[in-house]
């Protein structure tokens, strides 16, 4: 990781009351998992539990994964089961795939 | 009595609907885009929030801003609205830089959540969505789409709050919105049109649906003014139930004879004839008359500018200029070409509002008929004569007609509007015009049947009984003055 690679900031708006919610959680870990993580922040927002929440990034459905920065932010909306859009995003900012570190690892990582 | 409802205060929507949107029921608004649909939205949360049913404006294709933007231009005051915590917004607007993929299954929770906590926290009652178009973007499959609607519209529902949806049409008729699935589930459909009818502009608004109640049917037309949406429904209801028989003088002398007392208060005459046959000169004898008893009179000329009819009735000796200069009369000339009918039944109305005629004159309707197509023309006219009945006015309005049909039938329209019909022909067999003058019609009144010799000269024109020896051998006066 270079000092100049810009940092990502992910939030996912999730509704606990919604089973695509649930997916997209597990998808995501699921996601992360094969990518070194020092530059990827990843915050989780329950709407059910903080309504407001979702006022900033205009969130309309659950569930939706915004990426905040760097700059343009944009939207991916849906429960991940198609990984392509956020892989997409990933690797477009050049974030590394974890290539022979164990899973283990990032197990504590949290999403 | 019927189900609950909320007034919009939107001029003519709660007449078209019996008295608004049903309360706690959903609405929805559906139009191409330019039809009007976000200034009726804005309208109504201003309303709405004035009337203590708290709105959150929800918008989707612009961002809250904007719509108070909007909003203040019209003279409704959202800021002030949203500071007192009588309105709230809600931005869900995207920028279009920051595009959004789908990677997979998901609902309306989101937004669901936030429409809850609105309700719960900050006690709103109703909430307006502009539009579901922008909300269901990117486009999910038909079935999901449907899915996502329905449960907008069941949680409106269950939250006790009145839904107002707008939506997107791609055409001014045909399917109704681009989702096509809206109506289904909302209790009121309204439609909105901006259509491009014989060269001109023509707005409408219709009640497409509404369920448990009565409506209005059909296209109404409606205009938008700096004021906001203003539409203009015809309500045979604001007829008065018990007109005076009052009369007053037509200005003319033997007119009064004919007509047996002069002209009926709170009724709408239409004055036929060709051209050159006295029309405007009655027309101008009508306003005289009623400027000089000291009643405000407002002529309408669609024919010639306004210097030049003002001249023109200096020339036969019925000078304006002093009943202009008492405040008594008001003579506006417009082209009919170059405004549009709604304009001009707005300029009616706030001409009646704020200076509070008694008699109008519209001199004459053919020149607006001319520059419309027949569908606009008849709304037109209905319009105006609403607009007169609501008001109580009384009102002369000329029509131009080839020589010799002027007497005969008119369309059904202008017939049913027409408290009394009058014809002004005359026969160019001989060596002077040979001009008569009948009473085709007038309600309520023992008016003459047979026909009047009609006699132009300086200041005026005269009218004389015509006997039945004389009729059968006409001998046709001089005719110092036409028109």
């Amino acid at each position: 990781m270079t000092p100049q690679a810009p940092k990502i900031e992910l939030v996912l708006y999730i509704s606990a009351s919604s089973p695509s919610s649930a997916r997209a959680v597990a998808n995501l870990r699921r996601i992360l998992r094969r990518y070194k993580r020092g530059r990827v922040s990843v915050a989780v927002r329950d709407l059910y539990a903080e309504p407001w929440s979702g006022e900033r990034d205009q969130i309309t459905f659950t569930p939706t994964l915004c990426k905040r920065a760097p700059e343009p932010p944009s939207w991916i909306l849906g429960d991940l089961s198609r990984p392509e859009p956020l892989v997409e995003l990933l690797e477009f900012y050049g974030v590394e795939p974890t290539h022979g570190h164990s899973e283990a690892h990032h197990r504590h990582s949290g999403v | 009595m019927g189900i609950p409802k909320l007034t919009t205060g939107i001029p003519g929507f709660d007449i078209l609907t019996h008295g608004g949107i049903p309360e706690a029921r959903s609405t929805l608004v559906a139009g191409r885009s330019g039809t009007g649909k976000t200034i009726f939205a804005l309208q109504l949360a201003a309303h709405l929030a004035r009337h203590d049913v708290t709105p959150l404006l929800v918008g989707v294709e612009e961002s809250g801003e904007d719509l108070l933007v909007t909003g203040d231009g019209l003279g409704l005051d959202l800021t002030a609205l949203r500071r007192d915590g009588k309105l709230h917004i809600a931005d869900l607007t995207r920028p279009m830089e920051g595009p959004t993929v789908v990677s997979g299954e998901y609902d309306l929770y989101g937004l669901i959540h936030r429409l809850e906590a609105a309700v719960k926290e900050r006690h709103v009652k109703a909430i307006i969505v502009d539009s579901a178009t922008a909300l269901f973007s990117p486009r999910p499959p038909a079935d999901q789409l449907r899915n996502h609607f329905f449960q907008l519209v069941h949680t409106l529902r269950r939250l006790q709050v009145t839904g107002v949806i707008l939506a997107e049409s791609t055409a001014d008729y045909g399917q109704l919105t681009t989702l096509g699935v809206e109506d289904y589930v909302c209790d009121l459909v309204v439609i909105m049109r901006n259509t491009i009818d014989f060269d001109r502009r023509r707005r409408s608004i219709e009640v497409n649906k509404y369920r448990r109640s009565a409506h209005f049917k059909g296209e109404y037309p409606c205009t938008v003014t700096t004021r906001g949406l203003v539409i203009f429904p015809q309500n045979p209801k604001e007829r008065p139930d018990f007109v005076a028989i009052e009369r007053f003088s037509s200005g003319v002398s033997g007119l009064d004879e004919m007509t047996s007392g002069g002209w009926l208060r709170n009724s709408i005459i239409i004055v036929r004839g060709p051209t050159g046959s006295g029309k405007t000169m009655l027309a101008g004898l009508y306003a005289r008359a009623g400027a000089l008893r000291g009643e405000r009179v407002v002529y309408y000329g669609f024919e010639e500018p306004r210097p030049i009819l003002v001249r023109n009735f200096e020339l036969i000796g019925m000078p304006m200029t002093p009943l202009i200069n008492t405040g008594n009369l008001r003579v506006v000339c417009r082209y009919p070409e170059s405004t549009s009918l709604e304009d001009l039944l707005v300029n009616l109305r706030i001409g009646i509002e704020e200076y509070g005629p008694s008699l109008i004159v519209m001199d004459s309707i053919s020149s607006i008929e001319h520059a419309s197509s027949e569908k606009s023309f008849r709304q037109f006219i209905i319009g105006v004569a609403a607009l007169l009945r609501e008001h109580g006015r009384s009102a002369l309005l000329t029509q131009t007609v080839m020589p010799g049909e002027a007497a005969r039938h008119t369309a059904p329209y202008l017939s049913t509007v027409a408290d009394a019909i009058l014809s002004m022909d005359y026969t160019a067999d001989g060596y002077e015009l040979d001009r008569q003058m009948r009473v085709i019609k007038m309600r309520g009144s023992n008016h003459e049947t047979h026909p009047y010799r009609l006699i132009i000269e300086p200041g005026g024109l005269k009218v004389e009984k015509l006997t039945a020896d004389e009729y059968l051998n006409r001998k046709p006066r001089a005719s110092s003055f036409a028109t």
